[in-house]
């Protein structure tokens, strides 16, 4: 041991004597060991400051002689194409003012080799480099060089019996390279990439039922000339399992199984699949929770039956670990309000901590859209039985400028544009502002949605709307001016109604004096105060299977509350879609039934039901009864309107990177029914006359938007229809 | 359409709870019978509380608890159980709350600033990457 | 290829760049100021006048409101001159940067947490600069920030009718945030919220608390009034459920 009675420090160009003392720690006069002294070495070495640091122990004087890392200057980066300077230059440490250190700049040169390996250039290669420059500083310079990129050309596979290559590939998310192949980023070769394909095959597998699925190999073939390569999965697909006996059985005394039944919707004889295990499992402890019994884990046990095919499952109900939610802390929201997101749990602080709640919450905070980023996780609290469940999220704007246009034959070409706020205030509410015109239409919409009225699951929208149409397609204008407050609210799983209420004003001009008697006896304006009231069941909400979904609504207004119009209106919707043949084909149903019964008056042409999307294949107002006895030979349109339509959509065994699909529709309906009949020189024909329409279609995927060709041939019409045999629609969002 | 039911909170089960005796058990035993409560009393060792409700949601009406049970186990000062008093939603008292706010210290942003300093880049279809 | 879209000042004093940049932030244009700062900082940076631009670069950034670069550049001075006097500045400046960020009580809390730390950082280790009175004021009114998240979420459980849940969260505010001024609201929300359970002891406790240290403040008033069942409410609430829209979706209200 020894001490010093001065410590003193040479070689330092910028950083100060205190500075190294106070990184030395040793005071002038302090009994050290050369231990300690080695250790105050090793504090200012530590500091990344100093290139070296040597010890000079004199009699009485301690000298630190150090020298210093220079200076960096600049930093560039040189040969980089694929990846500009932005992106690099983020994923350096080394910043200009600080001081060089090889060892960061090293890491640094890693981080940009790691970014060409993630964007499929494999044979990137990155040196830094340093250029000395005056007053100890120096410039830091990385030499990229990329290397080609390396592409996969073909995708097959081998050993799949029950699912196509095409199936497979198009489940896959590496695409061949194909027409687009320069626009399209996606199909560069990626080692993880091809981890993910993997766990995408076996995903796909399992979850129909292919429980001893597995990829054997995935062997890449690199085409010397073509620096591209050809994929081969090698799978094993094993046998498809089929759902066999299910039970219910528990351990916790006293529990009645009785109030479980009802809640497994897993039945036997269907396809085995995780996610039908797995959905199952949340039914049994949401009904636990409901019943109000806290802590019940619903374990699964399988047991397999190979000779029949079947799993045989039992739902073994024990008691879970008894842990509760002590706090929920939400960080990150810096527009967001904290009410907004915490009314996402349906738990509150001090409920039993349930992770299966936790999941569903995290995911209905996402589905709120406001985020890039919510991570949702839980940490032991203050006590073993205690747990803190912490909400980090990131915002994204939710500020949004839509421009964009669509086209078709029969509504030329039309505009949209659209300003929208999803995240108003950072309350959660909604105000969108759009208009869309048309050669001869506008429709502009003013809308504000309340998520959360009265703090209650109650959804509120006022509409404020403004449409005008002009002559082109019919020989009047008309002009709507109105707004709609409305409230929706759940009322089952599935199932939500809505109240509402509108007041509009509904204009009719400029008919020209050859139009029909019966519309010109319509012209004027007059005002609609309507009452209404609509329940919608939507399958998609709970529904298990990604394939099926299904939806129904019924709707009734009653106008009359005041105003000049007295009605009864009723619609009657709903749709069914399936995928079948392996989901190559999808089935797709649609109804829809509508129903105006004017109390008092007679509805108008403004009010009454004139085609749009009962029936395809027919020109805009192009069926239904129509005063053939006027010169303009005007479509009336009618009170009463239904329609039935019939699809199915398929591939066209077109290689899919083209992205072109075909499909073929049956519709049928009808629009009939008036309140007044003379025309202008004799009755109109008013009567129920069925339409029947046959028609083929091409999809096609384009990266500027889906288009869509529609040929029809009516099979059955009046003779005063107005028929159109092709449509072509695209639309695009820019 | 029938109401949608939430429960809240925990009381341990009746078998749990009759383990409990007044003057006989201490703090830490009843922590052991039942588990540490969720709530305390303003002098946290004096009263420990258990809480636990059921509310129904009809529609679009505001939702209403329909049973609340709450359990108070009650310390007297060398620590053993004084008294065990149970409570239901009856015993609650309806009390109008107070809208005032103890108004926050870093000033609100300008209703204006918060409205257009949220607007994104326009969400162009990004179709290149 | 080195671009230099700056100015190039390689053959200026670094004196000269200094009084460019000072000029610059006289004149307001901060930005410019910060950068030509910097430029001191890079092209000499052993000078005498490196230590000061470093400083005054956190200074510029700092009111262009450009956090980011003011904390770097801060950071940076405390890494290099750590013992100099302006360190407690630096320091100081870095506070004030997660500070000046705390936005509306109910939003974000972690910029609160990082504000409260670096405060602390500037009380602790340069106690008698002349920073560390407007620090501890500051310190105050982030910690007062603080209990006002807790307040505000108390306000949201209670408003929905979850009294345990909202009395442990005004427990928080009584025990751990005594010295804001949160706390006789937090005792008034916990009379409420111990009345509707039924457990009448614990509000007069807090009824008591609030009397004893907050004799005059309306939240006293309001708590008696429920206490003893006399009186009337100060400003009773509009109690139809379209002013409740209003109040709720329009201001923005937590009832």
């Amino acid at each position: 041991q020894s001490s010093f009675g001065a410590i003193r420090v040479e070689g330092n160009q910028r950083i100060e004597d205190s500075t190294v003392l106070t990184y030395a720690g040793i005071e002038p006069g302090q009994r050290v060991t050369t231990g300690q002294i080695n250790d105050a070495k090793q504090r200012i070495l530590g500091s990344g400051l100093f290139e070296s640091v040597d010890i000079q122990a004199g009699r009485n004087t301690l000298t630190f002689v150090v020298a210093e890392f220079p200076t960096i200057n600049q930093i560039s980066i040189e040969g980089n194409r694929r990846l500009n300077d932005d992106i690099l230059q983020a994923l350096l440490s080394s910043q200009p003012r600080r001081v060089y250190s090889p060892t960061i700049a090293g890491a640094d040169a890693r981080a940009i080799t790691d970014a060409y390996f993630q964007a499929g250039r494999f044979a990137a290669t990155v040196t830094p480099k340093i250029i000395p420059r005056s007053q100890n500083r120096v410039d830091l310079v990385f030499e990229v060089t990329e290397g080609a990129v390396v592409e996969v050309e073909r995708i097959s596979f081998v050993g799949n019996r029950s699912y196509s290559d095409r199936r497979l590939r198009q489940a896959l998310s590496t695409k061949q390279a194909g027409l687009f192949r320069q626009l399209v980023r996606r199909d560069t070769y990626i080692d993880d990439r091809i981890q993910f394909d993997r766990q995408v095959l076996t995903d796909f597998y399992r979850s129909r039922g292919f429980v001893d699925f597995r990829v054997l190999s995935v062997t890449p073939e690199f085409s010397r000339e073509r620096d591209a390569f050809f994929l081969t999965f090698n799978v094993e697909e094993g046998q498809k399992f089929k759902i066999g006996t299910v039970d219910l059985a528990t351990d916790v005394p006293g529990l009645d199984l009785a109030l479980f039944d009802g809640a497994i919707k897993i039945r036997q004889g269907q396809t085995y699949s995780p996610a039908r295990l797995d959905d199952t499992i949340a039914r049994l402890e949401r009904r636990a929770i409901e019943e109000g019994i806290d802590f019940i884990r619903a374990d699964p046990v399988v047991d397999r039956d190979d000779t029949n095919l079947t799993l045989n499952l039992t739902f073994n109900l024990t008691r879970g670990p008894r842990i509760f939610v002590e706090r929920i802390d939400i960080e990150g929201n810096s527009t967001t309000l904290d009410r907004v997101i915490r009314s996402q749990f349906r738990i509150v602080e001090g409920d039993p901590f349930n992770p299966r709640e936790i999941r569903e919450s995290a995911e209905r905070i996402r589905a709120l859209g406001f985020f890039t980023v919510a991570d949702v996780n839980a940490r032991e609290g203050t006590a073993p039985d205690r747990v803190i469940v912490d909400v980090n999220v990131e915002e994204q704007p939710t500020g949004s400028l839509q421009l964009g246009a669509n086209f078709s034959l029969e509504d030329g070409v039309g505009l949209v544009f659209g300003l929208s706020e999803r995240n108003f205030l950072g309350r959660g509410q909604q105000l969108d502002f759009s208009i869309s015109g048309g050669v001869d239409n506008v429709d502009s919409r003013l809308r504000f949605v309340e998520p959360a009225l009265l703090g209650r699951n109650v959804t509120g929208v006022f509409d404020l709307y403004y449409e005008a149409t002009q002559q082109f397609s019919a020989f009047f204008n008309t002009t709507s001016l109105g707004f709609e407050p409305s409230i929706s609210f759940p009322i089952s799983d599935n199932g939500r109604l809505e109240l509402n209420y509108r007041l509009s004003d509904d204009d009719i001009s400029d008919v020209s004096d050859d139009s029909s008697i019966i519309i010109q006896n319509e012209a004027g304006a007059l005002t609609t105060s309507a009452l209404g009231y609509a329940y919608n069941f939507n399958s998609r909400r709970t529904s298990l299977d990604p394939n099926t979904r299904y939806g129904f609504e019924f709707r009734q207004n009653f106008a009359g509350l005041g105003g000049q119009t007295n009605y009864v209106e009723t619609i009657v919707s709903a749709d069914y879609g399936t995928k079948v043949f392996n989901e190559d084909i999808g089935l797709t149903a649609n109804f829809i039934g509508q129903a105006l019964n004017f109390v008092e008056g007679s509805s108008r042409v403004i009010d009454r039901y004139r085609g749009g999307g009962t029936v395809r294949g027919f020109k805009r107002n192009g069926l239904g009864p129509r005063d053939t006895t006027a010169i303009n030979d005007d479509a009336l349109g009618g009170n009463f309107a239904f329609g039935v339509s019939l699809e199915a959509d398929f591939p066209l065994g077109l290689p899919e990177e083209y992205g072109i699909r075909g499909g073929v529709f049956y519709d049928v309906g009808s629009i009939w029914g008036l309140d007044i009949t003379q025309g202008t020189n004799g009755p109109v024909d008013d009567d129920f006359h069925l339409r029947q329409v046959i028609g083929a279609t091409v999809f096609w995927e384009t990266p500027i938007g889906p288009l869509r060709f529609d040929f029809t041939r009516a099979i059955e019409k009046e003779d005063y229809d107005e028929v159109r045999n092709f449509n072509f629609t695209v639309s695009t969002r820019f | 359409c029938q109401p949608i039911v939430r429960n809240h909170g925990y009381v341990p089960p009746e078998d749990q709870l009759s383990e409990v005796s007044v003057g006989r058990d201490t703090r830490d035993s009843v922590a052991e019978k039942i588990g540490l409560p969720l709530n305390k009393g303003i002098d946290g060792d004096r009263a420990w509380y258990y809480v636990a409700s059921t509310r129904e949601t009809f529609g679009a009406r505001a939702p209403k608890v329909v049973e609340r049970e709450v359990v108070a186990i009650l310390f007297n000062d060398n620590g053993t159980v004084r008294n065990i008093v149970r409570l239901d939603e009856q015993d609650g008292q309806v009390v109008t709350l107070t809208a005032r706010v103890t108004n926050p210290s870093v000033a609100d942003r300008g209703l204006l600033r918060q409205i257009f300093g949220n607007v994104g880049s326009p969400t162009a279809g990004d179709f290149l990457e | 290829c080195v671009d230099n879209r700056e100015p190039s000042f390689e053959n200026f004093s670094p004196k000269e760049i200094y009084d460019r940049a000072e000029y610059e932030l006289e004149t307001g244009n901060l930005e410019d100021s910060a950068r030509y700062f910097g430029e001191v900082e890079r092209l000499y940076p052993y000078s005498e006048w490196a230590k000061r631009a470093l400083i005054m670069q956190a200074y510029a950034f700092h009111w262009d409101r450009n956090y980011e670069e003011s904390r770097s550049a801060a950071q940076r001075y405390i890494d290099f001159y750590p013992a100099d006097e302006d360190a407690a500045y630096a320091q100081y400046l870095l506070a004030l940067s997660y500070y000046d960020q705390i936005d509306d009580v109910g939003r974000d809390q972690g910029i609160t947490f990082q504000a409260l730390q670096a405060l602390r950082t500037v009380i602790e280790r340069y106690p008698d600069s002349e920073y560390a009175d407007s620090a501890i004021l500051k310190f105050d009114l982030a910690f007062d920030h603080l209990a006002g998240k807790e307040m505000e979420i108390g306000r949201y459980y209670l408003g929905k009718l979850y009294y345990a849940a909202s009395i442990n969260r005004f427990r928080v505010v009584v025990e751990d945030f005594q010295t804001t001024s949160h706390t006789p609201e937090a005792l008034h929300r916990l009379v409420e919220a111990y009345l509707a359970l039924g457990l009448v002891e614990e509000a007069q406790t807090a009824g008591a608390i609030l009397g004893y240290n907050y004799q005059g403040s309306e939240w006293y008033n309001d708590s008696y009034v429920l206490l003893t069942g006399q009186g009337l409410l100060l400003e009773p609430v509009g109690s139809s459920w379209l002013s409740g829209i209003y109040r709720q979706s329009i201001q923005g209200k937590w009832l």
